[in-house]
């Protein structure tokens, strides 16, 4: 059951979750950092710029700027008065997470808890890559890809609340793994800024 | 290839490969999938030790590793058995193996569970009814609990169960770790102790004294020796005996489950001989023991044994030990019973037959337990080639049971004997057998033997010395006989008396035809040689000339016990010729192992870069390292090449991880002595980097000495003048002493890319590449002209390896359009080496790549290689790692070779024959087009990363420099049948261009130029050059600073469409959008560009292709490298279609010469005529051709001088046979200048080629030499020699003589 709800709230936001929650993703874009751009990068980076379409972050020389923590790009850092708090991120048509951060992260089945400060244009999604294997064959298939936070966000910063749940794909003969893959997905044509990700594990009621 | 595999395990974790199920290439009952597959009709060296069996064959299960399993049909030989076999990965490792990647060859995941599965259901299933099952060494928790019950529900119905060192090991593949529990079930099974008596049964019939076994009467006593267990350990031994239902079970424990899967022993103890040699001896003993295991599981075994006594007069004397051995050994395995050989008259041996009625006859062998070593002693008796050992005598006796027989014993030589009996039925059937050793020595015999010299060449003289225990007796004498590898006697002489007990020897070196002569040393009296000692003795030979196929990283000579010497033997009748040898690890013994199997060495000498330990790829690359000073390390180098003299540590006492004075030092003795042995190169590096760079973190090149270096070139580079530099970098240093390196992050932060560039291209240039010069000219100082390389990625400074480094095992192939991809990989030392260089091109086992996945692939892979330039590939692996299947060019038992193998053998073999000689010592052909690859470019690049081209372009582009512009450029240039030559900014400043004759160059990517390289490029246009350019040449500065204005504005005016500018007497033209990408569009059968730079060529520079290849139509085609090579006036030209999809059909096509040819198409061994068009049916398939002025139709084969070889072609043996060949002509020409090669064999008097004389002569005209240096040992009788011409295939043949003398 996919369910996302908001509520309006532009003061701080609290860290701790209720008891039997446990946090499982705390990103609060405050720490950035240079590093290598990588060779798929570079290839993707100049289709990109072939396409006309803007690279989803900043690079000086060989070098990205990129959130502590994260494997691949998280956008562009905002500072100032353009940002929630501290620094934030400005994402635009990309992918944030999956590999590294928010990967083998979600178990199906199981509720979070999240709550995410946003402002631009455009939705915000958090998705789900869920695929499974044949235990049999070995063969590996993609199931779906759900969106399990989709916020459409307005120009001023508002803080979003809600929960989720992975919704419940199968295929026969196929196991899904004991946890899948997220991201943070911003489409072309959107911006979307983006601070104080927070998501809890709900711990399932006895 | 590591890396690869790593980006492509990467590939499969982070999602980029998945949706397929694992399993091997080729899958399981592919005929290209050796697993489950043991013919068994392989034989090799053995004692059929109860062989016929008498009452019938055993049916045994064997269960053990899939690497190992040969060792059923070593078991085999010995025991009459019918072996069924189930194969596991490992020894701890039951369907999960070893694997590299998703295309891996050995079986994996769901399918390597299933299929062990099936077959372990199958062959346990009680329908089956076995003597005996054997298990070997596979850890009990391995195997799993469904296959072990069904073990003992056979066990429990009777069958026998023989357990090699049972073990509980943790499962996980090569995992030597014991069990952190107790299993009451498994101590019951297999920790009993095995009686007295069933221990007496078993062992007292072998020559345990003999054996590297250390027997232990209490298990729990057994400690390893303080020294490391290493392979030549002696292995425990320990039985256990138990009952389970009907079944008797036996553990036999040699106590060597952590090391056995090193010395690939699964039935057999873990033991190698301290030389490395493969001791067949104890190997087929450690057979016959594991045979009366399993007899006496079975309840085979005669209850009753034979006994073999030797009655002789005591003796004080015994052998003496070897120095330093108490090491690796618990006891000296030496005979317990001593005969002095003088009491030999006096000495008898007895045999007692057993009460059984089966009984009648026996079969006693005496041998000389020669095995670890070759023995070259000529005897009477026929030497069995499939007895470990040299046999002295054999009787057949007819015997009654309890009945006995005497032998009184030869006069023998000082050694070790081994005394075989069997007790026969009447149908010749075993009923039992043993075996005695004894020892003979003498008061007198050969306590050393020296030479003046550590090795000798062809031509010199070996001097040496050989002394006695005792001055000799009158009636006795020091003889000295030399054998060369192929068991030859070259030479038999005497000895000068040179002191008491001292005595000198000479010995010419004439034509030697091995690379190692064994010198041996007898002392003879009347009753024949009294003790005998030998000397191998490296003859060098640094010929280097014939196509490679080297083995690599599997088993070799003198490694991996009984694999070792069979997996080069086995591969070497398909062409293998060469082995990968250690001197890294300062194995001097493998050059020697090398050399008696007639594999020439190749040197891996050194690993060396900044990652010296697996702990350097953890490090923090964000921060600078300053303990890394690769550049004080040359200097080192730098003080050993210039002085000659060793390191002094305290002048220099830096120390980089085990790199310091006193290592360097060492490793100068160590070069010392590998010079013994040629080596075509040394290599210096492997897959080593500079600190961080394959991260793209670059962290090192802070140390003190890189630090002065860099300032000192720095000040070269600025001209002095500081200003310029802090312009350039954007920094504000004050003083030369505040000029150093810098980090890419502060770089960036700072805007100092530039001062980045300088110091990244300065570390790569001035400190990595001139490491490995240093290091070449310090290894030259003991090792004359010594060639250096790498094995490894392409990420050094090529401008700088002139006359260093210019050789390497190159990363190409494996994979589709390697031949485009991996072009520059080739052309880049071959360019700046002047193709002087030894090359050679990886090919593997480990995983189904491109070059195994189809016949046709892989009959392109051998020419390819020849093609492009190089010399030969490598054929790594085999049976080297625990994996279930692949990885093998064979059965697991090496009876059968697999078909895609012998794809690519039998393409080798024909090379070999001639063509590969005549190749290589041909010079390839360049067109007048140079290509300038400047390699600061690299870093300018780099700071560019979304530009439409780079300079590199592959993954690796970090850190390599193929794959980018340059490459798509020399693919454009190869798709015009134009090979061009690189060349370096030093080159065009210097004039080479103007020098060289070159009429064009192409700028594919030199954004960095310095006004220099501008003005020089500038004045090769005004004098009617011709330049053609991508990728805005001279925008940038040699140090990657942004020109306001290009310095080539003026030759390139318009860059954002093709433009033609006339400068002078040239022209430079910029064009875009042809150069970039030409690879890939190659690919799918694109070719746009090529007409146009055609066109160019040929208007602007007259350049046209001397080989022109056309479609039906008359249009050029772009989709074949074509690569031509000249010998004299021959041309060799090679064609090679790329796989595009267009190729999947033939197309009619036509090869247009400039003047009419005799044509061959060497692959088919076709004439095609004198013609000056070719037609090729143009497919996937390589082409390789011959084109000669005048054709050769005769070979006339005649003794040089007649009178030598006296009546007709007679000579005598020990003499030396003198030919001249002759080549015939049609219309009588003379041949002049014209290039060939022939392929020369000899025949023996039973018809059987005698491969030590084969050999290929490349020559130019009418006549070659053919020397045949005949033994001392060659038979008497007629000799056939057949003179095949490589080119033309005539043949030429004439017959010899050996006369008696």
């Amino acid at each position: 059951m996919l369910t996302t709800s908001f509520i309006s709230c532009v003061i701080g936001l609290a860290v701790v979750g209720a008891e039997g929650e446990t946090l499982v993703v705390h990103d609060d874009y405050e720490q950035w950092e240079w590093r290598p751009i990588e060779f798929n990068q570079r290839r993707d980076g100049r289709k990109r710029m072939k396409e006309g379409r803007p690279l989803s972050f900043e690079y000086r020389g060989p070098l990205f700027r990129v959130a502590k923590g994260f494997v691949l790009p998280t956008g562009r850092m905002l500072e100032g008065t353009e940002a929630f708090k501290g620094r934030s991120t400005r994402l635009e048509d990309i992918e944030v997470g999956l590999h590294g951060r928010y990967s083998s992260l979600i178990r199906p089945g199981i509720k979070y808890r999240y709550e995410v400060a946003l402002k631009g244009k455009g939705a915000f999604h958090f998705r789900a890559w869920v695929g499974a294997k044949n235990p049999n064959t070995g063969e590996f298939r993609w199931l779906g890809f759900p969106n399990l936070i989709k916020i459409e966000v307005t120009d001023e910063w508002q803080v979003y609340r809600g929960t989720f749940q992975t919704p419940g794909l199968k295929a026969p003969g196929f196991q899904l793994p004991e946890k899948v893959s997220a991201a943070i997905v911003v489409e072309p044509g959107a911006r979307i800024d983006v601070d104080e990700f927070r998501v809890w594990e709900i711990k399932p009621a006895k | 290839m590591r890396l690869y595999q790593r980006f492509l395990l990467m590939c499969v974790l982070t999602g980029l490969l998945v949706g397929s199920p694992l399993g091997a290439t080729p899958p399981f009952g592919h005929p290209d999938q050796p697993y489950d597959r043991l013919p068994g009709t392989l034989e090799t060296s053995h004692v059929p030790w109860a062989r016929p069996l008498s009452g019938g064959k055993l049916d045994v299960l064997f269960i053990c590793p899939y690497n190992n399993s040969r060792e059923v049909v070593e078991l085999a030989q010995r025991l009459d058995v019918n072996a069924t076999v189930i194969m596991s990965a490992g020894h701890t490792g039951w369907s999960e193996g070893f694997v590299e990647g998703t295309n891996a060859t050995p079986l994996q995941g769901v399918e390597a569970k299933s299929v062990l599965e099936k077959l372990s259901r199958q062959r346990l299933a009680l329908e089956n009814h076995y003597d005996a099952i054997v298990i070997g060494k596979l850890s009990w928790q391995v195997i799993p609990a469904e296959v072990r019950d069904a073990i003992l529900a056979h066990v429990e119905r009777g069958a026998g169960l023989v357990y090699l060192s049972p073990n509980r090991l943790k499962p996980g593949w090569n995992r030597r770790e014991a069990p952190d529990d107790k299993d009451a079930a498994f101590s019951r099974l297999f920790e009993v102790a095995a009686d007295r008596r069933t221990q007496e049964r078993i062992l007292a019939a072998l020559p345990i004294d003999i054996m590297p076994l250390h027997s232990l009467k209490d298990v729990q006593a057994y400690r390893p020796l303080p020294a490391p267990r290493h392979q030549w350990q002696q292995a425990g031994l320990w039985l256990s005996a138990n009952v389970h239902g009907k079944g008797r079970i036996l553990g036999i424990d040699y106590l060597d489950e952590m090391i056995a899967t090193r010395m690939a022993a699964s039935l057999t103890p873990a033991y190698q001989h301290p030389r490395g040699d493969h001791d067949e001896v104890i190997y087929d003993l450690a057979h016959a023991l594991l045979a009366r295991g399993i007899l006496w599981a079975a309840d085979r075994l005669a209850i009753n044994p034979l006994e073999i006594s030797i009655e002789a007069p005591a003796t004080e004397l015994k052998e003496m030990a070897v120095a330093g051995s108490e090491r690796f050994q618990w006891h000296q395995a030496t005979p317990e019973m001593v005969i002095e050989r003088v009491d030999l008259p006096e000495s008898q041996v007895i045999v007692k037959m057993p009460c059984d009625p089966r009984i009648d006859r026996m079969v006693l062998v005496l041998r000389e337990r020669t095995g670890h070593l070759r023995d070259h002693v000529a005897t009477e008796y026929p030497q069995p080639e499939m007895t470990p050992s040299r046999v002295t005598v054999r009787q057949d006796r007819k015997i009654a049971p309890q009945g006995s027989a005497r032998m009184t014993l030869p006069m023998l030589s000082r050694g070790t004997y081994l005394l075989n009996v069997q007790a026969l039925d009447k149908k010749g059937a075993v009923v039992d057998f043993a075996c005695r050793s004894f020892r003979v020595e003498s008061v007198n015999h050969v306590t050393r033997m020296e030479t003046d010299s550590g090795h000798y060449q062809a031509g010199g003289k070996i001097q040496g010395t050989i002394e006695v225990a005792e001055a000799l007796q009158a009636d006795h004498a020091v003889e000295v006989a030399v054998y060369d590898m192929w068991g030859r006697r070259v030479y038999t002489g005497s000895t000068k008396v040179s002191g008491e007990r001292a005595y000198k020897f000479t010995v010419p070196v004439n034509n030697p035809l091995s690379e190692l002569w064994d010198v041996q040393a007898s002392i003879v009296g009347p009753h024949g040689v009294v003790d005998h000692g030998t000397l191998p003795v490296p003859i060098l030979n640094n010929t280097f000339d014939e196509y490679m196929f080297m083995l690599i990283f599997c088993p070799t000579p003198g490694q991996s016990n009984w694999k070792g010497a069979l997996h080069a033997r086995q591969l070497r009748s398909y062409g293998i010729n060469a082995t990968y040898t250690y001197l890294i690890y300062s194995d001097h013994g493998q050059y020697f192992h090398n050399a008696r199997e007639h594999l020439r060495s190749v040197t891996y000498a050194e690993h060396s870069g900044e990652y010296l330990s697996p702990a350097d790829n953890q490090r923090d690359f964000t921060v600078e390292n300053h303990s890394r000073d690769l550049a004080e390390i040359s200097r080192m180098l730098r003080h050993v090449a210039e002085t000659g003299e060793k390191l002094d540590s305290k002048e220099f006492p830096y120390r980089m991880g085990y790199f310091s004075a006193d290592w360097l030092n060492n490793r100068i003795d160590q070069y010392r002595l590998a010079g013994r042995f040629g080596s075509p190169f040394y290599t210096l590096t492997g897959e080593n980097y500079l600190l961080g760079e394959f991260q793209g973190r670059e962290s090192s090149g802070f140390g003190k000495t890189t630090t002065l270096r860099f300032q000192h070139w720095c000040r070269e580079q600025y001209q002095e003048d500081l200003a310029a530099l802090n312009r350039e970098w954007g920094s504000e240093l004050k003083r030369w002493e505040d000029v150093r390196g810098i980090m890419l992050e502060a770089a960036v932060e700072e805007d100092q890319l530039p001062r980045w560039v300088d110091f990244r291209y300065f570390m790569r240039s001035r400190v990595w590449s001139q490491f490995f010069i240093d290091w070449t000219d310090m290894m030259r100082r003991v090792i004359p002209n010594a060639r250096t390389g790498r094995v490894g990625h392409d990420h050094h400074d090529f401008t700088r390896y002139r006359n260093h480094m210019a050789s390497s095992k190159l990363y190409i192939g494996q994979e589709k359009f390697a031949e485009w991809r991996h072009a520059l990989t080739v052309e880049l030392p071959t360019s700046f080496g002047n193709d002087k260089g030894f090359l050679l091109a990886p090919q593997s086992m480990i995983r189904w790549t491109h070059d195994l996945e189809s016949a046709t692939n892989r009959r392109r892979w051998p020419w390819m290689v020849l093609m492009m330039g190089l010399d030969g590939f490598d054929w790594e692996r085999g049976l080297g790692s625990p994996t279930l299947g692949g990885e093998h060019a064979f059965t697991p038992d090496y009876s059968e070779s697999l078909p895609y193998f012998r794809d690519i053998s039998d393409e080798v073999l024909t090379i070999q024959r001639g063509i590969g000689k005549l190749t290589m010592a041909a010079k390839p052909e360049r067109s007048r087009v140079a290509i300038l690859w400047a390699p600061y470019n690299h870093y300018i690049s780099r700071c560019l990363p979304f530009e439409e081209n780079g300079f590199s372009g592959t993954w690796m582009s970090n850190v390599s420099v193929i794959g980018g512009a340059v490459s798509d450029s020399l693919s454009l240039l190869q798709s015009l049948q134009l090979r061009p030559t690189m060349v370096a900014p030093e080159d065009v400043i210097h004039g080479d261009l103007e020098r060289r004759g070159f009429k064009v160059l192409v700028l594919p990517y030199n954004k960095g130029m310095s006004t220099a390289e501008a003005a020089a490029i500038r004045r090769f246009v005004a004098a009617g050059g011709l330049v053609i350019a991508d990728n805005d040449p001279a925008t940038y500065s040699q140090h990657g600073r942004k020109l306001k204005e290009p310095a080539l504005a003026d030759l390139f005016p318009v860059t954002d469409r093709m433009h033609t500018q006339a400068h002078g007497k040239g022209q430079a033209i910029y064009l875009p959008n042809m150069i970039n990408g030409y690879t890939s569009r190659l690919e799918k059968d694109d070719y746009t560009g090529a007409e146009v730079v055609q066109a160019l060529l040929a208007r602007y520079a007259d350049e046209r292709p001397a080989y022109q290849l056309l479609g039906p139509g008359g249009q050029p085609r772009y989709d074949t490298l074509t690569r031509s090579f000249r010998h004299g006036k021959t041309t060799l030209l090679g064609l090679l279609r790329a796989q595009t999809p267009a190729a999947e059909k033939p197309v009619a096509a036509v090869l247009k010469l400039n003047e009419k040819q005799h044509a061959w198409d060497l692959r088919q061994a076709k004439y095609l005529g004198y013609i000056d068009a070719i037609p090729v049916s143009l497919d996937q398939e390589a082409k390789f051709l011959a084109l000669l002025p005048e054709k050769p139709v005769s070979i006339d084969l005649a003794a040089r001088d007649p009178k030598a070889g006296g009546t007709g072609l007679a000579i005598t043996a020990g003499s030396r046979l003198e030919l001249t060949g002759r080549v015939g002509f049609s219309g009588e020409t003379h041949g002049t200048d014209i290039g060939q090669a022939v392929h020369c064999r000899v025949f023996g008097p039973g018809g059987k080629e005698l491969e030590w004389f084969r050999q290929n002569i490349v020559f130019q005209g009418a006549t070659f030499p053919l020397v045949l240096p005949l033994s001392q040992s060659a038979k008497v009788g007629s000799y056939r020699v057949v003179v095949e011409h490589a080119l033309s295939g005539t043949v030429g043949e004439t017959v010899f003589q050996i006369r008696k003398p």
